[in-house]
């Protein structure tokens, strides 16, 4: 408590001494925490979707897709005698645009093996509902938000050509339940009955889904599992291709540029900007205290406690800059997307304890580097050096 | 003789906006990537028709009556043969070895397909023969999937060997791999093409082309310029990384902006002698703030200069993958323009506030000052 009562007002004098400079280096601190917050918590939040994505889970799809057709439905049971499978279910989607806007949209089509293969977060009173209702479809609360829908309502969802058999492009489905959102599916969903999309194919494509979700009975055996199914149909006229919610999850990600590697960049880009800049900050007001240092090291104090001062001189800002602008990215979290164009999408930023807790500790390492030249100056000289500085 | 004065502090301005340039350019560089691709692989004469209501290629389904009507319609360029030049393409899509993301298509051509990609150009070994399970790879798909002439590829029907490269001026083509439409048609049973290229007469023959699709609704297709639906397919893509460029760009322009204040102050006061002498000498406030201005602006431009050249050098020409297609990231002089105003701007701003303080120094507080110091 001494310790502190001693050297609080040389730091408190020291970061006084130019106030607009301390304001000025904090608020710069600051901006490029938010930068650097909002790039981790986006990491985050892909690696969360990454882990959330269960590994117990299998999609199985054609290896081979083609434009209209999938996998025939027949491979469904099949599926279920492969050992370590304990359940599967059936899905198609329905994908077009509605309403004036012509917005994107797409309607997923399950069957009732679903429930155990792939659980929905939903009651089964709503399941046997959508199972007994053809063109009944359940949405989630976020997608129900988002699209403006209600129980009762009609989505007409325009598809394309040859998609349904009788030659109509509008395929409609009508709204039968708002039930709970899925942690995997970011934006909600809508999820509709497999018998009605096989009930209006073309006959040609009557049959044929779009792909099969299994359970597993053992997590440790995917690998296994994965082998086991696309080994037992290379050779049929259906080739299939298998691979777990978790790498699905990965690839999404992936596929459209290596996200993780962007945001370490961007990240890393905001860290050199405030190191510079702090760095020359303290070497500056070192610099013009050359002579304060020598007589604070005549009266007594140790080349390390002026170490000290000059790194807390440095940390401060750096610290506060540092909580503050992980606050402001865990504020600011919803912002891009208001501010980007629609049918553009960034995730949320997750900026959780982790992140915030890196944020401080790349803080303190960047107070440090700042500090690094100063204190090798001050070190190097002399008392009596220090002191004919001024 | 202001910017050699404490190069220390100068570097702060420099690398800051060196910085926000260059990760601006660097996310800016697929935005400009992905729009080169799609231009660069069009033909203003060339039209593509798909399914009505259909998504995409991937999605649209064409039957073999609707391509051969398609022969018949107006504004539609026939060879010297006199044959109509109108390609019906097939697509099939499959996992690339040895990647976990990412998916490479197939595209079954027709012999009519040569004259409707004017850049298209066999760069290693030969094209594939119709009729045979051959395969040609562009170079994009070349570079991001490993793939080499000599490798196999498995489709359906059996291993397809890769028999030659080729490029397509940098278009969308170069992602994919070629074959004989009728060859691939046949080896994955299907019976519908994907979508028909036509070459028109002339850019403007595509309003009559585009009526008599319309006229005609039986046949269930839609018809659009081709550098205008590669730019529609990746619209949403250039939508995203520019946003997003634009996005960083702005946080790490505030903290530059900031540590340029911060620095324009600390010059300024570095040189409060100077600025009182040069007014004894009677220069006026103007001359002098537009010396810190400049000064601003010169260290702003030297740091965009910087962060231009390092995005150019570390990604310009480099081959990347955005939802399948692989295109060169390139770093524009029409972004570069634009990094440089930005530039200038966070000059600007940065310095007006220490301008102002640069000419309202009172000259006896000040030469007190600097007799003190």
């Amino acid at each position: 408590m001494g310790c502190t009562m001693k050297y609080l007002p040389l730091i408190c004098s020291a970061l006084l001494r130019r106030p607009t400079e301390t304001i000025l280096t904090f608020l710069a601190v600051t901006a490029g925490f938010i930068l650097f917050a909002s790039m981790m918590g986006l990491n985050v939040t892909y690696q969360r979707a990454i882990e959330g994505a269960r590994e117990d889970r299998l999609i199985v799809v054609s290896r081979f897709p083609a434009t209209l057709g999938g996998l025939p439905i027949g491979l469904e049971e099949r599926l279920r005698s492969v050992p370590g499978v304990a359940a599967a279910g059936a899905w198609a989607s329905v994908c077009g645009h509605y309403g004036a806007e012509q917005q994107f949209t797409c309607i997923y089509n399950v069957d009732d093996g679903m429930q155990a293969a792939f659980p929905f977060p939903i009651d089964p009173v709503d399941w046997n509902l959508l199972m007994n209702t053809l063109d009944g479809m359940l949405v989630s609360r976020k997608a129900a938000q988002a699209m403006n829908l209600r129980v009762g309502d009609i989505l007409t969802v325009a598809v394309g050509a040859g998609v349904r058999g009788d030659g109509s492009n509008s395929w409609p489905f009508k709204v039968i339940g708002i039930v709970p959102d899925s942690p995997e599916w970011r934006h909600g969903y809508k999820v509709g009955n497999l018998k009605y999309f096989q009930n209006n194919r073309p006959l040609e494509l009557q049959g044929l889904i779009g792909g099969f979700r299994l359970g597993l009975t053992d997590s440790d055996h995917v690998n296994e599992v994965t082998r086991r199914i696309d080994r037992f149909f290379a050779n049929s006229g259906t080739p299939t291709q298998s691979f777990s919610a978790r790498e699905d999850a990965a690839n999404s990600y992936r596929s459209v540029v290596d996200m993780a590697l962007l945001t370490r960049l961007v990240a890393g880009a905001g860290l050199f900007l405030i190191v510079y800049l702090s760095a020359n900050v303290i070497a500056r007001a070192v610099q013009e205290r050359t002579a304060e240092f020598g007589v604070l090291q005549a009266i007594g104090f140790t080349r390390i406690q002026l170490m000290a001062l000059v790194c807390a001189e440095a940390a401060i800002p750096c610290l506060l800059g540092a909580a503050v602008g992980t606050w402001l990215a865990a504020m600011l979290t919803t912002v891009p997307n208001r501010w980007l164009p629609a049918g553009v999408d960034i995730p949320e930023a997750t900026v959780s304890s982790a992140v915030f807790g890196a944020a401080l500790g790349a803080a303190a390492v960047l107070a440090l580097f700042s500090s690094a030249l100063p204190i090798l100056m001050l070190w190097r000289r002399r008392p009596a050096e220090l002191l004919a500085a001024s | 003789m202001g910017l050699a004065s404490r190069p220390g502090s100068a570097l702060v301005v420099v690398l800051g906006v060196a910085c926000v340039v260059g990760v601006m350019l660097s996310v800016l560089s697929v935005t400009a990537g992905l729009v080169r691709a799609s231009r660069s692989g069009a033909d203003s004469r060339n039209a593509i028709v798909l399914a009505t209501e259909a998504l995409g290629e991937g999605a649209s389904s064409i039957s073999r009556d609707t391509c051969s009507t398609l022969l018949q319609a107006p504004g539609v360029a026939h060879g010297p043969d006199g044959r109509a030049i109108v390609d019906c393409e097939v697509l099939q899509g499959l996992a690339p070895r040895g990647f976990a993301w990412g998916m490479l298509f197939v595209r079954g051509v027709g012999d009519h397909a040569w004259p409707l990609h004017s850049d298209f150009k066999i760069v290693t070994g030969r094209l594939f023969r119709p009729g045979i399970h051959e395969l040609a790879v562009g170079v994009g798909a070349l570079a991001i999937f490993n793939l080499k002439v000599g490798d196999t590829v498995i489709l359906p029907d059996g291993e397809w060997p890769i028999v030659g490269a080729f490029s397509s001026g940098g278009g969308v083509l170069e992602s994919q791999l070629l074959a004989d439409a009728a060859t691939l048609t046949a080896s994955t049973r299907a019976n519908s093409f994907n979508s028909v290229l036509v070459r028109l007469e002339s850019p403007d023959a595509f309003e009559a082309f585009e009526r008599w699709i319309e006229h005609n609704p039986g046949l269930a297709v839609t018809a659009e310029r081709q550098a205008q639906f590669y730019l529609r397919s990746v619209a949403s893509f250039t939508r995203f990384f520019s946003s997003l460029a634009f996005f960083i760009a702005t946080i790490l322009a505030i903290g530059a902006l900031f540590g340029s204040l911060n620095v324009m102050y600390g010059r300024v006061r570095a040189r409060t002698r100077e600025i009182i002498t040069l007014r004894i000498f009677g220069f006026g406030a103007l001359p002098i703030a537009l010396s810190v201005l400049l000064e601003a602006i010169l260290l702003s431009l030297v740091g965009a200069s910087i962060g231009a050249v390092c995005a150019w050098l570390l990604f310009n020409g480099r081959h990347s993958v955005v939802v399948n297609t692989t295109f060169q990231l390139s770093v524009t002089p029409h972004f570069v323009v634009v990094g440089f105003a930005w530039a200038i701007t966070i000059g600007l701003v940065g310095s007006l506030l220490p301008a102002l303080r640069a000419v309202r120094l009172p000259i006896t507080a000040g030469l007190r000052e600097t007799t003190m110091s």
